[in-house]
């Protein structure tokens, strides 16, 4: 069960917004509740506040016109529901893409310059909402880290290998196509997961992930094209 | 000749030992190994010939050249004068010390079978200095922690004691009593020691200032071209907002007249048409005045403003107050400045594109992508980090390896690396307090 919350200042638009919900809701018999529909976002903050156990929606105005605006708001919700799904609504002057994707892993934004084409774009959203709650159940297959005070999540499938680096504690994160810092101990790295292996002491990784082994050079090959090096201790590990 | 050749060895493993331990070893110096050779064969010939007197002269004088030698190769790398003083120092005390511990622990040192002796001798060295690696690692992180002050008075007393050892055979040959003569030459040599450090303080801070003038004058170069670029966004800004007044004119006209059909017409041509883009534009720029340091606001201009802006879109969010309240924003500044200058040349190289870049406040952290268009990658990205390697060609990739260099430097900075749907963008997350 989804609850949707919309944080809208404008009332005309918050009625549009909520009739646009309501009704994809009926028509496409998706598992959600219009739960609030508020021009107040503390009164949306109120609400969630208590509540355990529920994944939320959230479809938030970027201009709020109180003392704070849609992504501040959406920063406060994330303490609350880490997991949610929000939806910005935004005119095309307070766009702020890379703001919304990397502060508050908002999924998307609709644009409300054009009232047909948000009310398309806003459908598409909460199937995607619909569809992120049925793949909930893949949680456990999540490696969570603080980068600083920021959370990453990697799916464990997506993890190519960890790293050392050259400062003390910090580790490298590599998948197909990123690289990522963060602080970790790497002995507690190959514990996550059975399919992690340590194969060096600079090196975790992930077993599926392995192209070919080079025993000979003592190499791994990995599907990203790199190589690591491979400790004796851990021959064995590989076959 | 046997006792000239573990000498000069033992020093030679010091001096590897304490550059590899400052992270400064250059792989060419394995190539003064070769020396020891002929060096301890010359020693030898002195020794035997001339007599001992001019043997310690020669000595005193070689151990004095090589201390000034690394002193100079250690000042030119690091730009610190106290620390190149203090591992310099550091190799010849250590050095000096040990072989003695080593030569009064051995009954007979120099007697006997000499690959034997030479073998014992070495290898008794080596394992002294792993002995020693972990109080080095104490003081030298101490040394590194401590305030300015004492990292003088440190390096001013270690390179007193380390002229001292080196001169030490010098002082002690013949009688055992210090005469006047030897006091006033160990005195001569430690004021141009003195003066050297004082003129190169001097001459290293002359240089620092240069530099900042430097800076500030580009800074100030680009936050004119910023002036006018806003200038110029207002004037367009009070088009459109004559523009507007004349719209709402018309608007009021149509219904005045009571013109539905022509009313929704006009309002139609309306939003397609290009006035509101132009309300839309100078939203841009002006958001840089949200970064309260001006070395991070100044290159910002300084880069964003060299990228033409007719072929490429630039789309720049920084929405919030940004602050790095007690950073150190000197490297911080080179680090945004690599990363901008990459994604610049990369989008030069391609003649249009995309140019993203988001400064945002976390918690504890200031986030800043920055993300650009780019032709495919057919590589791992780690190969970016590599000397050499470059999405551009050859011999253009260091930018990155200089980078991540940086960063390593800087404490609670952290790098992410993404390459995805032609799109790379590096995301730095900085905590606040450094």
């Amino acid at each position: 069960m989804l609850n949707v919350y919309i944080c809208e200042d404008d009332k005309k638009q918050l009625a549009d917004l909520s009739a646009i919900v309501r009704s994809t809701i009926m028509i496409e018999e998706y598992d959600m509740t219009l739960e609030l529909s508020t021009v107040n976002p503390y009164e949306l903050l109120n609400e969630i506040q208590d509540k355990k156990n529920f994944i939320g929606v959230y479809i938030l105005d970027v201009d709020l016109n109180t003392d704070i605006d849609g992504i501040e708001l959406a920063a406060k919700i994330r303490h609350y529901d880490v997991s949610g799904t929000i939806i910005f609504v935004t005119t095309h002057e307070e766009m702020a893409h890379l703001t919304f994707k990397y502060k508050v892993e908002a999924i998307d934004y609709i644009i409300k310059d054009d009232p047909i084409k948000m009310s398309h774009d806003l459908k598409a959203c909460l199937k995607i909402a619909n569809e992120r709650q049925s793949h909930e159940n893949l949680q456990e297959d999540i490696f969570t880290v603080k980068v600083g005070s920021r959370r990453r999540s990697f799916h464990y499938a997506d993890i190519v290998y960890f790293e050392t680096s050259d400062t003390p504690h910090k580790i490298i994160l590599h998948t197909e196509n990123s690289m990522t810092e963060f602080y970790y101990q790497i002995k507690d790295l190959e514990k996550i997961d059975p399919r992690f292996i340590r194969c060096h002491k600079s090196f975790v990784i992930n077993k599926q992930k392995i192209e070919s082994v080079d025993l000979k050079n003592r190499l791994v090959r990995l599907s990203n094209g790199d190589t690591c090096l491979v400790s004796v201790r851990a021959i064995s590990k590989l076959r | 000749m046997i006792i000239h050749f573990i000498e000069i060895s033992e020093l030679l493993l010091t001096i590897f030992f304490f550059l590899l331990f400052t992270k400064l070893f250059p792989s060419k110096i394995v190539l003064i190994s070769i020396f020891v050779f002929p060096y301890a064969w010359l020693m030898a010939k002195l020794d035997a010939v001339c007599g001992y007197r001019i043997f310690v002269a020669i000595s005193t004088l070689f151990y004095l050249s090589s201390f000034s030698l690394l002193l100079i190769y250690l000042a030119q790398k690091r730009r610190n004068i106290e620390e190149a003083i203090f591992t310099s120092s550091a190799v010849f005390i250590t050095n000096y010390f040990l072989s003695s511990i080593i030569n009064s622990l051995l009954i007979n040192p120099f007697e006997g079978n000499h690959i034997k002796i030479l073998f014992l001798h070495l290898s008794l060295f080596c394992l002294a200095l792993a002995l020693i690696y972990f109080p080095t690692r104490f003081l030298f992180s101490w040394f590194k922690r401590a305030a300015n002050r004492k990292q003088q008075i440190t390096s001013i007393i270690m390179l007193t004691v380390s002229i001292l050892v080196i001169m030490n055979s010098y002082l002690f040959y013949g009688e055992l009593s210090l005469s006047i003569e030897k006091m006033s030459i160990i005195a001569a040599i430690l004021v141009v020691f003195f003066m050297l450090f004082f003129i190169s303080k001097q001459y290293l801070f002359f240089l620092e200032e240069k530099h900042k003038i430097e800076i500030r004058n580009k800074t100030y170069e680009a936050t004119l071209l910023y002036t006018q670029e806003i200038e110029e966004r207002y004037k367009e800004l009070r088009k459109a907002q004559h523009d507007y007044k004349n719209l709402l004119l018309s608007l009021e006209s149509y219904i005045l007249e009571r013109d539905y059909d022509g009313l929704t017409d006009y309002f139609t041509r309306l939003k397609s048409n290009e006035v509101s883009s132009a309300l839309n534009m100078g939203t841009q720029l002006p958001q840089l005045q949200n970064i309260v340091n001006l070395d991070i606001k100044g290159i910002l201009m300084m880069k964003l403003l060299a990228l033409p802006k007719d072929n490429f879109d630039v789309n720049i969010e920084i929405k919030e107050s940004i602050n790095f309240m007690n950073r150190d924003t000197v490297l911080l500044v080179r680090a945004i400045g690599i990363i901008l200058d990459n994604a610049i040349e990369e989008l030069m190289g391609l003649g249009s594109g995309r140019l993203d870049v988001a400064f945002m406040n976390f918690e504890e952290d200031i986030v800043i992508v920055i993300s650009n268009t780019c032709k495919e990658i057919a590589f791992p990205l780690s190969k970016l980090k590599k000397e050499g390697v470059s999405t551009k060609g050859d011999d253009r990739g260091f930018g990155l390896t200089i980078l991540s260099e940086i960063i390593d430097q800087l404490n609670g900075v952290y790098l992410e690396t993404i390459y995805k749907n032609d799109q790379f963008t590096q995301v730095l997350t900085i905590s606040k307090e450094g």
